[in-house]
């Protein structure tokens, strides 16, 4: 099973993942802030509703004049009059009123006072109504869809016979009117006044305070008109009369925002009440937006914006050209936190009637708080609504709207500030752990390959210098440790091999006393039989002797080389004597040499390579079959020289063949007489190393016998 | 009168064992255990020739003391180091200090004899005229066995007696191969054929100091030595 290795760098990397939680405690603090805000600004705006609505409490004609007591309102009968921002051009088109156009509300057969559908199906005549006021003057837009426009007859005095629009209200005084308005011509229009009396308008008289001008436009024709506000009272009723037949022209259909014929018929109009607006005015407060309601929901005063003034707008904008990296940032921001925008769809700007949970809880008698959000999802706005009390009844409710731009402004810049702390303490933090892991990491790779360096592939101590042992740490305590055991390695291998020597040397004092009591012995007369006995007793010293011998010879090959001189010398030449005297010296017994031509000079000490060549021939004579020859190769490389000594016989032992040129290792199994202690490989190895080379055994590729090769390399 | 020979080691066995045999040979033996002992009796009385061991008891080192201060007492007498020690630099500084000859422990009683009786013979030759069957003549080379002493173009090099054993083994046939063994026996001396190959180097050397060819000994690799017949 293989584990995945992980460093000590990764580990403490992955360890440093738990500084995430700062960003994330983090979040959640700016979370919890941005609650508090919320509640703060919450209780602000309360504030604010409710000082507001403490200002129109008991003042029942403040609130009273308009109010519709009886039935419920509805949007269709009981027209609004929007406050109107600019300047209306009485010119029968309808780009004076763009901005309320989406409020307007449509008039279909579902409000038909009399008559029938028409030919071209129920919707092919309608009529859309905007109200509207400016100054001391009532406007109103009709955009009507009619096919076939019926002009009033150039000669007749009838207004009733032509397609027309009918004005019918009540009078602040309260009296009933009704007007019909007409016309021969697109163009500039005046409204007549009729009575029961004359309902046809054959004598009525034009009432010139209504004006305004009738013009075609596409699928039907537009009428704008403007009256005095001193006209009306509370009750409005509009109609537009369809006349569709030019030649019987009769009346076809009748739609209205209300009945028209009687004074209880009509709708209301609801106006802005100017001295609540007055009020308002100056209870307003920057970015923030009051309305007074009455009990229907009707918007009975607005002041205030919810977006800031256009220069504190500009000066959010300006600003200095971002650098690269602050741009990138802001980037990053932008698509991560929800900006705020001044930029967003207000829909209730202008609205005629507020109808928001929080307003139904108000009008009910309790204040209420809601968040909602913009219909494009840009803002967030925050409305508090509070009642307005009339006694015990209520009256309306002030509602203060605010965005929650504020908040979400504080909430970003806290998320920017946190977000670029978290990720420079995070960088820093990750940084000096990664710092710190690699000098950790480093330092306990140079002791490891201090300490795997410290002893040699023979197991001898090499070096006892560990690094990092000055450090006061742990680290430093394992290399003073591991340096302490080096040393203490060192020592005890340094006896164990100085061992055999001082062993050899301490054993020849005695044995010299037994040599030389034998020869003192054998001086005198003795017994035949005893002479028996001296000569074993010689015998036996002589053995001993020559183990004391090789014992030591180690020893003193390793002080030998310490004193060696270096020279150039032919090595070919060196073998090639060398077999010559292995032919002598083993008589009968097959020695082959294959030598390069010419010189291979190394530099070294020819009488060791001799000793070395020694060793290994007399090795390979012990293994090999006496009838088998025994091979001793030079091979001349390009910057070494190899020297092989090649034997048939049994193969080396495989647990053996690393240990084969150690001290006191030694593979024979038998013994047969001559004592073999293990040191001749060692001393080859010596040798081989003294030269710069190695040596190293092998079994012969055919199983059968054994090669030693000696690298050794070129001057 | 019988020669007095000086025996200072520290192993009384070792001791008296050298003294009874070359008692026997003749000699009056006096053996001395410690540094001090043998320095005081030598200050009393020279010996005709002393054997040294290096390490003294205490005192590792109290051989070649005592061959300094022996030598400064005398410039002449003859000095063996007899010892167990038988690296090369024991040999070369025994040697340096002016010992007459470095023999290991190993060496048996008789042979010890010979090299004794050989000092003195040299010692004694040293004052009279030398036979010709007593010298070698080979090219630049000069033997004379009786004195143990050897010249090169009449300039003298001082060998020890091993080392003049060895030149006088090579240089007796000239061209042929002596083996270190062989050499071992020529010398008397049983050492190993590393230390052979140090007496070898030092014989080379002092031969080219006194102006030979140190080439004049030949190395036969896995042989053994020859002296150069063209030399």
């Amino acid at each position: 099973m293989t584990r995945p290795r992980l460093g000590l760098r990764t580990k403490l990397l992955l360890v440093a993942l738990a500084l995430l939680a700062i960003p994330w405690v983090g979040y959640r603090y700016v979370r919890a802030m941005e609650g508090f805000l919320r509640q703060g600004q919450e209780a602000t705006l309360m504030g604010t509703a409710r000082a507001v609505a403490t200002v129109l409490d008991d003042r029942p004609k403040l609130m009273a004049p308009q109010v519709d007591l009886l039935g419920a309102l509805r949007e269709d009968r009981d027209l609004y009059a929007y406050p109107l921002h600019n300047p209306i051009q009485l010119d029968g088109y309808d780009e004076d009123w763009s901005e309320y156009l989406g409020r307007a509300i449509t008039y279909g057969a579902d409000h038909r006072l009399s008559g029938t559908a028409p030919a071209g199906g129920p919707d092919a005549f309608s009529f859309r109504n905007l109200v509207g006021i400016r100054g001391n003057y009532l406007y109103a837009l009709f955009l009507v869809k009619d096919p076939h426009i019926v002009y009033r007859a150039p000669n007749s005095l009838r207004l009733d016979q032509s397609d027309h629009l009918i004005i019918a209200l009540q009078d602040p005084q309260g009296a009933f009117h009704r007007y019909l308005l007409t016309t021969r011509a697109p163009g500039w229009v005046n409204a007549y006044a009729v009575t029961d009396a004359d309902p046809s308008g054959a004598d009525a008289q034009p009432e010139v305070r209504i004006q305004g001008e009738w013009q075609e436009a596409p699928g039907g024709y537009t009428i704008e008109l403007r009256m005095p506000l001193a006209m009306v009272g509370n009750k409005l009723a509009f109609a537009i009369a369809d006349v569709d037949n030019p030649v019987t022209r009769k009346v076809r259909e009748v739609i209205g925002t209300a009945g028209t014929r009687r004074l209880a018929d009509l709708g209301t109009v609801m106006t802005p009440s100017p001295r609540i607006q007055a009020i308002l005015h100056g209870l307003g407060r920057a970015n923030a937006r009051l309305w007074v309601v009455n009990r229907q929901g009707r918007v009975m005063a607005l002041t205030g914006s919810l977006r800031p003034p256009d220069d504190e707008t500009l000066s959010a904008d300006t600003g200095d050209d971002p650098g690269l990296l602050s741009g990138l940032q802001q980037l990053i921001y932008s698509l991560i936190l929800r900006q705020p925008s001044e930029d967003f769809d207000d829909t209730l700007a202008g609205a005629s009637r507020l109808q928001g949970a929080d307003v139904r809880a108000a009008l009910a008698g309790r204040p209420a708080i809601r968040w909602r959000h913009t219909p494009d999802g840009r803002a967030a706005i925050l409305s508090a609504a509070y009642p307005i009390h009339d006694g015990d009844a209520v009256a309306g409710a002030v509602v203060a709207e605010q965005t929650g731009n504020a908040i979400l402004t504080v909430r970003n810049r806290a998320m920017e500030s946190l977000f670029n702390l978290t990720l420079v303490v995070f960088v820093a933090a990750t940084l000096a752990l990664l710092a710190f892991a690699s000098r950790l990491s480093t330092r306990i790779r140079r002791l490891r390959n201090d300490t795997e360096q410290a002893i040699g592939s023979d197991g001898r101590v090499r070096s006892t210098a560990v690094s990092g042992r000055r450090a006061g740490d742990e680290l430093g305590d394992l290399a003073r440790g591991v340096g302490g055991m080096l040393q203490r390695l060192a020592e005890y291998t340094r006896y164990l091999e100085g061992m055999s020597g001082k062993l050899s040397h301490e054993l020849r004092t005695p044995l010299v006393v037994v040599k030389s009591s034998l020869d003192n012995l054998e001086q005198t007369t003795l017994p035949e039989e005893a002479r028996v006995y001296t000569t074993r007793a010689r015998d036996g010293l002589q053995r001993l002797n020559a183990i004391l011998t090789r014992l030591s010879e180690a020893t003193r090959l390793e002080q030998a080389l310490q004193q060696a001189e270096r020279e150039n010398f032919d090595l070919a030449a060196l073998v090639s004597g060398c077999v010559a005297g292995y032919r002598d010296a083993y008589p009968g017994r097959p020695l082959e040499a294959r030598l390069p031509d010419g010189a291979v000079t190394i530099a070294g000490a020819p009488d060791l390579v001799a000793q070395l060549l020694d060793k290994l021939v007399a090795n390979a004579m012990d293994f090999s079959p006496a009838e088998r020859p025994v091979v001793v190769s030079l091979e001349r490389g390009t910057r070494e020289v190899v020297l092989g000594v090649e034997n048939e016989g049994p193969p080396l032992p495989e647990q053996m063949s690393g240990q084969l040129f150690e001290s006191l290792v030694s593979v024979r199994s038998g013994g047969n007489g001559e004592p073999h202690l293990g040191l001749g490989l060692y001393i080859v190895r010596l040798i081989a190393q003294f030269h710069g080379g190695d040596v190293a055994a092998a079994n012969r590729q055919d199983g059968n016998g054994v090669v030693f090769r000696v690298r050794l390399p070129m001057s | 009168m019988s020669r007095r020979i000086a025996i200072v080691e520290d192993e009384p066995a070792i001791r008296e064992n050298y003294a009874d045999v070359l008692r026997r040979q003749g000699y009056t033996v006096q053996g001395y255990a410690t540094r001090p002992e043998a320095l005081a009796a030598f200050r009393q009385r020279l010996p005709d020739l002393a054997i040294l061991d290096i390490g003294l008891g205490a005192d590792p080192e109290g051989g070649f003391d005592l061959c300094r201060e022996l030598r400064a007492l005398s410039p002449t007498v003859p000095i063996i180091f007899l010892t167990a020690r038988d690296h090369d630099l024991d040999v070369i500084s025994g040697l340096r200090l002016g010992a007459d000859d470095y023999l290991t422990k190993d060496i048996s009683l008789p042979l010890l004899s010979a090299r004794v009786a050989a000092l003195f013979r040299r010692t004694e030759a040293l004052g009279s005229t030398p036979t010709a069957e007593d010298l070698l003549h080979v090219g630049a080379l000069r033997l004379d066995v009786q004195r143990l002493s050897v010249h090169w173009d009449k300039c003298p090099v001082e060998l020890t007696v091993t080392e003049f054993w060895i030149v006088h083994a090579l240089a007796r046939h000239p061209g042929h191969v002596r083996s270190r063994d062989q050499l071992m026996g020529d010398a008397d001396t049983v050492v190993d054929s590393a230390t052979i190959t140090s007496h070898i180097k030092r014989i080379r050397r002092k031969l080219a100091a006194a102006g030979a060819d140190p080439g004049c000994i030949e190395t036969v690799y896995g042989m053994g030595y020859r002296w150069t017949a063209t030399l």
